[in-house]
């Protein structure tokens, strides 16, 4: 039995709990383990059991503050060295600027002994050294595929092409700009109407600046470099460019070149970027739609294209669950 | 231009002066010699020269050095330019009231040239988007071009979108 705490209860965290509730067999004969969720927390409050909670109402849509097991007024940071997860999932929003409470949570979770997942990248574009140097002291393992393209398995490579180097990133790693300049190739319209047409569809939040600005992607282009490549960057680092100015008229030139007009993210020469450029629209790079690609470029074997459902709580939770498995396994019971 | 020149030499002293000095006499900037040992002919090395001559009077140049090698009875096996290649990219913003004829200017430099620009707008006082495809006649101007780009599009605020 391998016990987990998750922190943050939103769109991430509700499709932990409804895979780890619907596929807690499936999960169980990978591992030859059991997965068993003790805690959630949440702002005002937690879900306890050391047993083991009960999933069922949670996975068919209950409120969390009416189960059974929730406790209000319990503090994530105070109540997580006593928390008996093995492995602390951290699933809350990311604060661009501080990192936090993502990064507190991590922090802490490493500091008690806990082996750590996380889907939040803010932690991990800000202070990517610290986390994982504290880690390697404290001997626990933090994974964090679901930062950068949740399902895909890019952060994997760095396991699975271990022998060769990544010598360069080119990515298409925001899935709401990649929406919005797919829309305004397929069907003329201008930014504005594509972006309207974003957030209605649930792809751009109310304040789209993180997405649109190219910051979001700036963030997951960190992660991705120091991760695959052994940097020690900060979005301080990242030259960043976002997709406001593009116009209907640029992307009609493009198109009639046999170009799309896509925001790519650059790691090459220790240099960090994300801004526009023109694809043919033969490459791997040219997706539509919210999909993400991802090239690396490695020393000796050549480009490998990784291509993907980016954003989505079942997607961020399958990245999840496949940390969660890889920690898990080695796992004592 | 970058120009490589394959002749052969007789394998004696003093004939890569020979080869050298119409080169040199007509303004060319010798980049390098290679001398190929492992396909002699009987008494000929074949050897490779690489060397940049300058746009200005580089046909009249050419000539005086395909002559001067003539008269030295050095034969010409090959001459020719380095590939040049052709960067496309996109201009948004207000390229036309921004002095674009100043924009053409500063992007035409030595091994470097503006050869097609193509443009859409709404009316001449909105932002446009302009194509602009650029002759460069080697991997290193590719450089530079970058660099002018930046400069002009910071200075006039344009989205400069690269190909």
């Amino acid at each position: 039995m391998v016990n987990l705490s998750l922190i943050g209860y939103g769109t991430v965290g509700k499709s932990v709990v409804k895979s780890i509730a619907s596929k807690t067999t499936k999960l169980g004969e990978k591992i030859q383990k059991k997965l068993v969720l003790t805690e959630i927390y949440e702002l005002d409050g937690a879900v306890i059991n050391p047993k083991g909670i009960n999933l069922q109402s949670l996975a068919d849509g209950g409120n969390i503050r009416q189960h059974p097991d929730w406790k209000p007024g319990v503090k994530t940071l105070d109540h997580l060295a006593k928390a008996l997860g093995q492995i602390v999932i951290e699933s809350t929003p990311t604060n661009p600027n501080t990192g936090e409470p993502g990064l507190s949570h991590v922090l802490t979770a490493i500091q008690a002994g806990k082996h750590v997942v996380s889907s939040n990248k803010g932690p991990f574009y800000l202070q990517y050294a610290k986390i994982l140097n504290l880690a390697k002291e404290k001997k626990v393992k933090v994974r964090f595929g679901a930062t950068v393209g949740s399902a895909i398995p890019i952060l994997a490579a760095k396991d699975t092409l271990a022998g060769c180097e990544v010598v360069e990133i080119q990515a298409i790693i925001n899935g709401t700009s990649n929406f919005i300049l797919s829309r305004m190739t397929t069907e003329n319209e201008p930014f504005e109407l594509a972006l309207k047409e974003a957030q209605e569809l649930g792809y751009a939040e109310a304040d789209p600046t993180l997405d649109v600005g190219g910051y979001d992607a700036a963030g997951k282009l960190v992660i991705l470099a120091n991760h695959l490549m052994g940097w020690s960057k900060t979005i301080k680092d990242v030259k960043i460019e976002g997709i406001t100015r593009v116009t209907s008229e640029g992307v009609e030139l493009a198109k009639k070149k046999g170009l799309l007009i896509k925001q790519i993210a650059f790691a090459k020469d220790g240099k960090l970027e994300v801004g526009l450029r023109l694809v043919p629209q033969t490459s791997p790079l040219a997706t539509m739609g919210t999909l993400n690609a991802i090239l690396l470029r490695t020393d000796v074997a050549g480009d490998y294209y990784f291509v993907g459902r980016g954003a989505g709580g079942p997607e961020a939770a399958a990245g999840i669950l496949s940390d969660v498995i890889y920690i898990a396994r080695d796992l004592p019971e | 231009m970058v120009l490589e020149l394959e002749v052969r030499l007789m394998d004696a002293p003093g004939k890569l002066i020979e080869l050298l000095e119409p080169l040199s006499k007509n303004g060319a900037n010798i980049q390098g010699v290679f001398h190929m040992h492992g396909d002699v002919e009987g008494n000929l090395i074949p050897v490779l020269v690489t060397f940049l001559l300058p746009e200005l009077h580089f046909e009249t140049n050419l000539n005086k050095i395909k002559k001067g090698l003539l008269a030295k009875g050095i034969e010409i096996v090959r001459l020719s330019a380095e590939q040049a290649f052709t960067i496309s990219f996109l201009a948004l913003g207000h390229v036309f009231q921004t002095d674009f004829v100043d924009t053409i200017k500063r992007l035409s430099k030595p091994g470097i040239r503006v050869i097609s620009i193509e443009a859409r707008f709404k009316s001449i006082n909105d932002p446009s988007a302009v194509l602009f495809s650029i002759q460069i006649e080697n991997k290193k101007k590719e450089t530079e071009l970058v660099q002018l780009i930046d400069e002009i599009s910071k200075e006039k605020d344009l989205v400069i979108i690269k190909g």
